[in-house]
């Protein structure tokens, strides 16, 4: 199932009493059937309590990055999504990525539509946020660019939803479209605090940190930790 | 570049997990260098020449005081020239050795054929094609002086005292064996002729330093005070000889003469004695009785011998004659005491008849006794003015006595010099049995193997090092960390 701007009757299928049974086996006592649907919980709550740690710290406002790994970062930051989404109930988080492609794309599947504001009719009121269980929402920044015509008024959209949420995660794309598209993302970055840099071993080099580090760091975003992700099927090859 | 202090451990300096994870990730660094390195070092291995080498071992006898010469020369109190373990040592580096061993190997009549190439040279070659442009056999001996000492060595033994080890290596078994002959030859040879020359030397010194001291002392006139002295001293001698027997012929004199005049004075006293009276009227009786008696008894002998009738009268006359006897034997028997009177004056009468000789010879007597006194007296004067004059030359002998007793030890030493200069052996005895033989490789197929591992390992580790410290793809978490140490790893991506 692809998901078209234009298609208004979308069938997510809901997530039946089963999905609730993890799926490397044994209960699931979440109430989110998304997070029983990870397979390596464990890795998953060790990330979200060291994030969560930051967050309750202040740092709410949490960008993820990498170069060119785009599917681990999603991965990422979709379980810690869930995760947070799961044990911080009394708060409302926002997810934002761009794309739906590749694994996480069984998420969109599984959430519930919704428009930013269905009585607004602004540019912006076809764009859709994904609803996984109370507390957590997707936003894709792609299909809502997509649908809008001037991109001021997205991202003044993105920045007041970003401001509406407790907790705000990005999925940002990689520091290389960020810096083609500066005259966007810039005003967005300056709402966001801290870094999670997404580690793909044997391929990011020092210097990739080096310049991640120092592109966030010149919007005020300081990186506190990294999430090591493991060899793609390539560099698996390669080695 | 990457941080390097990752590599670093400090418990174990390495990080050796560290550059175990990294060989296994540069495998093909790992894999390559340790197959070169076996390769160079087989090449080398098999490249070596086989190294020849004997060993034969030496002692230092006259540190043990048991070498003839050293015997002797204990023996006359004589000290030899004895070398110390340094100068063995330093010995065998001389030019005068290292000449001598040259000689004996050039001499050598397989000369030729004998190898002095270096142990550490890849191609070997003999002497012919060594000392090609050598004209003449001096050359060569020149040629073979510059190389020899590399050939061998002469190390002390540690485990016994005063013995050394003379060890040659070189390519070729025949010219080992050779450099190991010259040089306990040329040892044995340079030894003797250094003693012999040290003795020779002492010899001509003190020799030298008699001479000069024999001329101060005739300078002196000491020679003729000496000669002076034994002469006096001998007459000293034959005076007091003299003396001797003098003295002890006028104390037998003496003592004759005091037997002499105690004899006379007896003879004197026994001539003014007078006998008593009555004792000499009585001998006078006892000698008419005797006369009588025999006269009686003569009478008796004949009346019985003849044939004299037995009438009364004829033995009234018997009977009275016998009767007479008995009478003048009982007479006799009681005048016997005056017997006395008869031997005192036989005894003076003796004595009267002496008198003159024994106050003849008592003036004999002590005349010889005034003469001995006279000569006993002039000996004691001459003995007198001869210890004087014995006295006055030893005075002047004793201050040159330090010279005199110089030039007697000189004159010993020389002796000894002479003695033991005849007697000179080497100090220097090598065993008859070569202490090692063998040839092996300069360098040991185990020692090569552990060389190259060694090599390997060693390189490995550069070669991934530089490889990492180069590499700035991120390995793992270990890696980040080492790198970026303010930023916390969260842990790893999940699998959805």
């Amino acid at each position: 199932m692809s998901l078209d701007d234009g298609d208004e009757t979308l069938h997510f299928k809901r997530p039946s009493k089963q999905a609730f049974v993890r799926v490397d086996g044994g209960d699931c006592h979440s109430t989110s059937e998304v997070v029983c649907r990870i397979r390596n919980f464990k890795h998953v709550a060790k990330l979200g309590e060291s994030l969560r740690k930051y967050i309750e710290a202040g740092d709410d406002r949490v960008v993820f990055s990498s170069t060119g790994y785009d599917d681990s970062q999603k991965k990422a930051v979709f379980a810690i999504g869930c995760y947070l989404a799961d044990v911080i109930r009394d708060k409302h988080i926002l997810l934002m990525t761009s794309g739906k492609d590749g694994e996480i794309l069984k998420f969109f599947e599984a959430s519930e539509v919704s428009s930013l504001d269905p009585n607004d009719l602004k540019p912006l009121s076809k764009a859709r946020v994904y609803g996984f269980g109370s507390n957590l929402s997707i936003m894709d920044i792609d299909e809502m660019l997509a649908v809008g015509s001037q991109r001021d008024q997205v991202l003044d959209e993105v920045i007041a939803a970003v401001k509406s949420y407790d907790i705000v995660l990005w999925n940002t794309p990689s520091i290389n479209i960020m810096r083609q598209n500066l005259h966007f993302f810039h005003r967005l970055l300056y709402s966001f605090k801290i870094i999670t840099l997404i580690v793909a071993r044997n391929t990011l080099t020092t210097t990739d940190v080096e310049d991640i580090k120092e592109f966030y760091e010149s919007h005020g975003i300081s990186l506190k930790g990294a999430i090591f992700s493991p060899l793609s099927p390539e560099n698996k090859d390669k080695k | 570049m990457k941080n390097i202090s990752a590599v670093f451990s400090e418990f174990s300096i390495l990080n050796w997990h560290f550059l175990l994870k990294l060989a296994s990730k540069y495998l093909w660094i790992s894999c390559t260098i340790p197959v070169i390195v076996t390769i160079v070092s087989a090449y080398f291995y098999l490249r070596q020449h086989d190294i020849y080498m004997s060993q034969i071992a030496f002692r230092n006898v006259a540190a043990f005081d048991n070498s003839p010469t050293q015997q002797i020369a204990t023996l006359l109190g004589e000290k030899t020239d004895r070398i110390s373990a340094n100068e063995i040592i330093g010995m065998a580096k001389s030019v005068d050795f290292l000449q001598r061993v040259s000689e004996k190997i050039v001499k050598d009549p397989d000369f030729a054929s004998m190898s002095f190439t270096s142990i550490y040279e890849a191609n070997k070659k003999n002497t012919k094609q060594m000392f090609s442009d050598c004209l003449d056999r001096d050359c060569e001996i020149g040629k073979v002086r510059a190389i020899i000492s590399s050939f061998f060595t002469i190390v002390g033994d540690d485990t016994v005292s005063n013995r050394y080890i003379a060890t040659a290596k070189t390519l070729d078994e025949y010219t080992t064996k050779k450099i190991i002959s010259a040089i306990s030859e040329a040892f044995v040879e340079y030894r003797s002729e250094t003693i012999a020359h040290s003795l020779s030397e002492q010899r001509k010194i003190s020799e030298e330093l008699i001479k000069n001291r024999r001329d101060s002392l005739q300078k002196l006139d000491i020679m003729e005070k000496n000669r002076q002295l034994a002469q006096a001293k001998m007459q000293m001698e034959g005076l007091e000889k003299k003396l001797s027997l003098y003295q002890l012929s006028l104390e037998e004199k003496r003592m004759e003469y005091s037997q002499i005049a105690i004899s006379s004075k007896l003879t004197k006293k026994t001539i003014n004695k007078d006998i008593d009276k009555k004792l000499k009227s009585d001998w006078e009786r006892f000698q008419k009785l005797k006369i009588k008696k025999d006269l009686i008894s003569a009478d008796l002998v004949a009346l019985e011998g003849t044939s004299f009738s037995e009438s009364a009268d004829d033995k009234q006359i018997v009977q009275d004659l016998n009767n007479n006897l008995k009478k003048i034997n009982a007479e006799i028997a009681e005048l016997e005491k005056s017997k006395i009177a008869a031997n005192f004056e036989t005894f003076k009468a003796d004595k009267e008849k002496s008198k003159d000789y024994v106050e003849f010879q008592g003036k004999v007597l002590g005349d010889q006794i005034k003469e001995l006194e006279q000569n006993v007296k002039d000996i004691e004067g001459d003995r007198n003015a001869l210890l004087s004059k014995v006295k006055e030359i030893s005075s002047e002998l004793e201050e040159h006595q330090p010279s005199l007793e110089y030039l007697k030890l000189l004159e010993q030493k020389m002796l000894q010099l002479k003695l033991v200069e005849g007697t000179v052996v080497s100090d220097i005895v090598f065993d008859n049995y070569l202490l090692g033989n063998k040839h092996y490789k300069r360098h040991k197929l185990s020692a090569t193997i552990a060389f190259s591992l060694f090599v390997s390992i060693f390189l490995v580790i550069l070669g991934i090092l530089l490889r990492y410290l180069f590499d700035e793809r991120i390995v793992d978490k270990e890696d980040f960390k080492n790198n970026f140490r303010d930023i916390e790893i969260l842990g790893e991506v999940p699998e959805l």
